[in-house]
């Protein structure tokens, strides 16, 4: 177009070409300008309809975003006021809270607005390490990328300090950097822990107080230890064991322990007795623990009590009782003097099982002792079993040759007479003597026939005093109760309770020696169970016993005298027991003593011996006696004979066997065999009644030994024998022996 | 290095002017050609076979050249040439035919015959735009020859018809393939610059089902039908207006990248795109604010000229949719960046660009103006 117009231009006006030339440049410029214009108008055109659909379609997108937006808000806000745990929002420089949800503001008692003028530190408990310090840590750390869990202790706006857990974590929000913080309530976790930690203490001083009784070497040493465990775990001011005196009242020992040095309440505890406090003492003996709480609410009418609570000044008490199988030896108790601390059922109940695992300790003590003092008495077995053997072949020569001596005296010979009387109490006495050894080398397993008690004291003690400045009286009530005993060991039993009380009135005195009918009710202070007893007491008004030496007296080799062998109350308690009874003492320094003891009567009736001389000398049989002693052979066989038997003798089982079978075969048999239980180095009696019997199943044998412990003399019938005769026999008790057999009862 | 650029409006016009050239003792070796698609790739492939000259040729949507005597620096419906005469032995160039594979495929194929041509080299590509996806194909190169090697190029065009573009070599074209020219390195200082200048519009929105370069849905909205919603125009009227408003892609990795329609499926509802757009991108309407990117372009290429000044020629690969949104303004940042270099610039309005952006990464780009300098060393 514009090479057109320049050509015609050139036409019109004659123009040069320079001139064309620019005016053609020109047009050209004009015309790419108004190309260019076009194209804007157009492109503008065409943009404001693409850019006004654009933009409309994006205002409308915002406006569907925006509510979007606005409803994801409103959800978010529901959900941040909907969550149970408070949720703040705050600056990470300067703590300011920005925003708190609705338990947040629950949680700490301020409004919304309040909580926008706080900042962390203003809700927190504000003391080390719940401080801005350590706050400001911990806000430096979340910052940093690293999420923070902590517990923490809150302060609300009533002032009230309370655990809180944090957890703590940067977060963006609105497009700026701010910490978020979780807050949950732990107070009742807290109080959980603490419950659990406090249960953990206790059940750790407990495991504690039970090893220390595992294994104990001092006892005494073990319970102040414990009581200073407990005492310390339990807040009290002040913890104590009080063990009671036989009578079960009145206090002889006490262990204690104390928070602060306290001598003036020590020193009353030492001289309590339950009956100042009759109402705990009842609850006490009933296995039930008494627990003070607050020193009010002691009912007005426990006027002791209040007595009591009032001297010591005790604002809370408790007190637990200690049980040894059923006797009640005591109590352990826990003072607060000042100020009352409670202690709930959880800690009672450990308290409980404290005191439970110190008497079981207590009980385990005291079987220990009464093996130990077994094993003492056994120690002493072997050798005195061996020595009392010997020696009571040698007495039962000894007897028996003064029993025939008496016997075959003629005339008036009364001074004789009385001097071979003489002699042969010797040898009682000296039988007494092994009796006691043998008593000791195994316990000396009791013989028992039903027997007079009253009998044995009078002449056991009669016989103790003779000769002495002090003198018996006897209170024996007429109807008294037979005894199931061993007359021999009770005898020693009254002897050497007399003779000590003798012993303790080198000025002379009165011994009272008394027996009556007892019936033993349910008693937690003897351990023995209920029934019928004899209750035999030996009372002196001699120089006592101390209170040191009381626990001790029946103790194997202990003994307050020079020459003493100690072994006096040792046998007798021994005995005692031996018979299922049991042994007491009281005494007081400078006031006497009164022994006194209890054994179980017998059902049946007992029949008094009459001398065998008086009786008059029967007889009739053959006998065959078996003994490795000479000398007891001799004896013997010189006894029987004057009781009109014929006799043959062996001197160990094999010949005894020999001589029963060649007997028989003659048509002149054994009426009786009477062995010797021990033949060293030959056959014993044990053995040979077995044989015999199977030789002659009608075979009457007696077993006769020195050893009284041996479970055969005891038990004689289950090994074959109809009978038993202890030595060193006399003709009484051999005559009896073989009269009974002969007869057939 | 001697060169000769020239446009032609006919087969026969370059065939003759090539004769020409050849007769006056300019023994050129590789002919740059960027041809209207009126023409007739094929006629045009076939008589470039009587000349011994390596032809690196693809259709085009608008042809550029600037610097050499009379030419306008835009034209349509024409051809491009220029001629060079550079040593054989820095330069390699194959046509490669799609047989079918992936876009990814192709490029780590061209990248695999790069590394066996040069030990250290860079590549001027042409594709074809409309049967691959650009960014597959630039990421199938660095798969093979590493992430390191300078990809320049573009894809074909077809004066916005949208139907079929060619890359072509002498006697041989290629309507799905590409041809490429591997430089060595050590005898071509070659550098570029990738500028765009569109910004975003409009509210993010999230891309809800795409298959690589065909999106489907965007927040749940089928594709097309969203993009007739926001900009207001009708089916007939796409790609070509999206084309000025493309997608503003943002990545995994946080950078942005343009992705502009080259095409629709009204029956799936759905947009082809001139390179991937991943599902759950997050993407943006964008346009040309104004006419600022014809300033931003002056502006940016600066660094490039201070480095690049003895540059022997420019190539660039202009975005058709800059041409289109920029009408004839665009013909300023042409004829204006020439100048700076002043020495001749040829190139074409292609349907997508490989470069190098001003962060230095080389990407898959749309939307921009792709100066490509050259420098060849002499033995």
């Amino acid at each position: 177009m514009l090479k057109i117009l320049k050509e015609k231009l050139n036409k019109l006006t004659e123009l040069s070409e320079e001139d064309s030339k620019e005016i053609f440049d020109s047009l050209k410029k004009a015309e790419k300008e108004y190309e260019q214009l076009d194209f804007k108008y157009k492109r503008a055109t065409k943009e404001k309809s693409v850019l006004y659909s654009l933009l409309q379609k994006t205002s409308e997108d915002y406006a569907l975003t925006f509510a979007k937006l606005k409803a994801s808000e409103a959800n978010y806000r529901e959900v941040f006021n909907s969550v149970n745990d408070a949720i703040f929002i705050h600056h990470p420089i300067t703590g300011q809270i920005i925003d708190a949800n609705r338990k947040a503001e629950e949680m700490y008692g301020y409004s919304h607005d309040e909580m926008s003028d706080l900042d962390v530190i203003s809700i927190s408990a504000d003391v080390c390490p719940y401080d801005r310090e350590h706050a400001q840590i911990k806000i430096e750390k979340a910052v940093e990328g690293v999420p923070q869990i902590f517990e923490w202790l809150a302060k609300d706006k009533q002032g009230k300090i309370f655990w809180v857990e944090v957890n703590l974590q940067c977060a963006v929000i609105g497009e700026q950097a701010s910490l978020m913080a979780v807050v949950r309530d732990i107070t009742e976790r807290k109080q959980a822990e603490g419950a659990l930690n406090r249960r953990l203490e206790l059940e750790k001083v407990l495991a504690e107080v039970s090893s220390l009784f595992l294994s104990i070497m001092n006892m005494d040493e073990a319970l102040v230890s414990a009581l200073e465990k407990l005492g310390i775990i339990s807040n009290a001011d002040s913890s104590y064991i009080c063990f009671f005196r036989e009578d079960g009242n009145n206090i002889a020992r006490v262990h204690r322990w104390s928070r602060q040095p306290d001598p003036y309440r020590a020193e009353v505890m030492k001289n309590l007795s339950l009956d100042l406090v009759p109402h705990w003492a009842e609850k006490l003996r009933r296995r039930e623990e008494v627990y003070i709480q607050n020193s009010s609410e002691v009912p007005v009418e426990h006027t002791r009590e209040r007595e009591l609570i009032d001297i010591l000044n005790l604002a809370g008490m408790l007190l637990l009782p200690l049980f040894v199988g059923n006797h009640f030896i005591g109590f352990m108790g826990f003072s607060q003097y000042c100020e009352t601390r409670h202690w709930n059922r959880e800690d009672i109940s450990i308290f409980r099982t404290a005191s439970e695992i110190i008497s079981s300790a207590l009980e385990r003590k005291k079987i220990e002792e009464e093996l130990s003092k077994i094993q003492n008495i056994e120690s002493l077995g072997i050798l005195a079993g061996g020595i009392a053997h010997d020696f009571n072949n040698i007495l039962t020569s000894i007897l028996g040759n003064i029993s025939l001596a008496k016997i075959y005296i003629d005339g008036d010979i009364t001074e004789t007479l009385d001097i071979l009387t003489q002699a042969e109490r010797a040898c009682i006495r000296a039988k007494g003597l092994t009796q006691q050894l043998l008593t000791f080398s195994r316990g000396g397993a009791p013989i028992k026939k039903t027997g007079d008690i009253g009998e044995v004291l009078r002449e056991s003690a009669t016989f103790m005093l003779r000769g002495s400045s002090v003198r018996c009286e006897f209170y024996i009530s007429p109807d008294i109760w037979g005894v199931e005993m061993d007359e021999g060991q009770i005898s020693q039993v009254v002897g050497n309770l007399v003779v000590n009380a003798e012993q303790s009135m080198p000025e002379g005195g009165i011994i009272w020696v008394g027996a009556q009918n007892y019936v033993l009710k349910e008693d937690h202070t003897i351990p023995l169970a209920p029934g019928k007893y004899v209750r035999v007491w030996i009372k002196d008004s001699g120089v006592g016993i101390s209170e040191e030496h009381m626990a001790r007296i029946f103790d194997p080799y202990f003994t307050t005298k020079k020459k003493g062998s100690g072994l006096g109350l040792a046998t007798a308690y021994s005995i005692i027991r031996k018979h299922q009874g049991h042994i007491m003492v009281e005494s007081r320094q400078g006031q006497g003593s009164t022994f006194s003891f209890l054994l179980p009567a017998s059902g049946k009736t007992f029949r008094t011996p009459v001398s065998a001389e008086k009786r008059g000398i029967g007889g009739g049989g053959k006998i065959l006696l078996m003994d490795d002693d000479e000398s007891v052979r001799d004896i013997g066989e010189k006894m029987l004979k004057r009781l009109g038997y014929s006799v043959e003798c062996a001197k160990d089982g094999q010949e005894a066997l020999m001589v029963y079978q060649s007997a028989r075969q003659t048509g002149e048999p054994f009426d009786i065999v009477i062995m010797d239980l021990t033949i060293p180095g030959g056959m014993g009696g044990r053995e040979t009644v077995e044989r015999l019997l199977t030789l002659d199943p009608y075979a009457r044998a007696v077993v006769s030994s020195g050893y009284s412990t041996d479970p055969i003399m005891s038990d004689y019938k289950h090994y074959g024998f109809q009978a038993v005769i202890p030595k060193p026999y006399t003709m009484n008790s051999l005559k009896d022996t073989l009269e009974e057999m002969l007869s057939g009862s | 290095m001697k060169q000769y650029s020239f446009t032609a409006d006919s087969v026969e016009e370059i065939l003759s002017k090539i004769s020409d050239t050849m007769k006056n003792r300019f023994k050129p070796t590789v002919g740059i050609i960027f041809s209207s698609v009126r023409l007739g790739i094929e006629e045009l492939s076939e008589g470039l076979a009587q000349f011994p000259i390596d032809v690196f040729g693809g259709s085009s949507c608008g042809e550029i050249m600037a610097g050499a005597d009379g030419a306008k620096p835009i034209t349509e419906g024409s051809v491009v040439v220029s001629l060079l005469d550079i040593p054989p032995s820095c330069y390699k160039l194959k046509l490669f035919k799609q047989d079918e594979i992936s876009s990814f495929e192709l490029g780590k194929r061209i990248g695999n015959w790069g590394k066996d041509q040069f030990e250290d080299f860079s590549f001027i590509i042409m594709i074809c735009g409309l049967q691959n996806d650009g960014e597959q194909v630039i990421k199938g190169i660095f798969n093979s020859a590493g992430k390191t090697v300078p990809v320049y190029g573009g894809l074909t065009g077809d004066d916005g018809m949208f139907k079929k573009t060619y890359a072509f070599t002498t006697g041989d074209l290629t309507t799905q393939g590409a041809v490429v020219l591997a430089l060595d390195n050590k005898k071509v200082i070659i550098d570029g610059i990738a500028i765009s200048g569109w910004q975003g519009l409009g509210a993010e929105k999230t891309v809800t089902r795409s298959v690589n370069n065909v999106v489907y849905s965007i927040d749940n909205q089928p594709a097309l039908e969203l993009y007739k919603k926001y900009l207001g125009v009708h089916e007939k009227d796409l790609p070509n207006i999206g084309i000025e408003y493309p997608l503003l892609v943002k990545r995994d990795d946080g950078t942005e990248v343009l992705r502009a329609i080259i095409g629709i499926d009204g029956a799936a509802n759905s947009l082809i795109f001139a390179g991937s757009v991943p599902e759950g991108a997050k993407v943006r309407f964008s346009s040309s604010p104004g006419f600022e990117p014809i300033e931003r372009v002056k502006e940016d290429v600066i660094p490039l000229l201070d480095k690049t000044r003895d540059a022997d020629i420019l190539l660039l690969f202009n975005c058709m949719a800059r041409h289109m949104a920029l009408g004839p303004m665009i013909a300023d940042e042409i004829t204006e960046t020439q100048e700076k270099w002043n020495c001749p610039m040829t190139g074409f309005f292609c349907y997508g660009e490989f470069g190098k952006n001003m962060a230095g990464n080389f990407d898959f780009y749309n939307e921009t103006f792709n100066l490509v300098t050259l420098k060849f060393i002499s033995d």
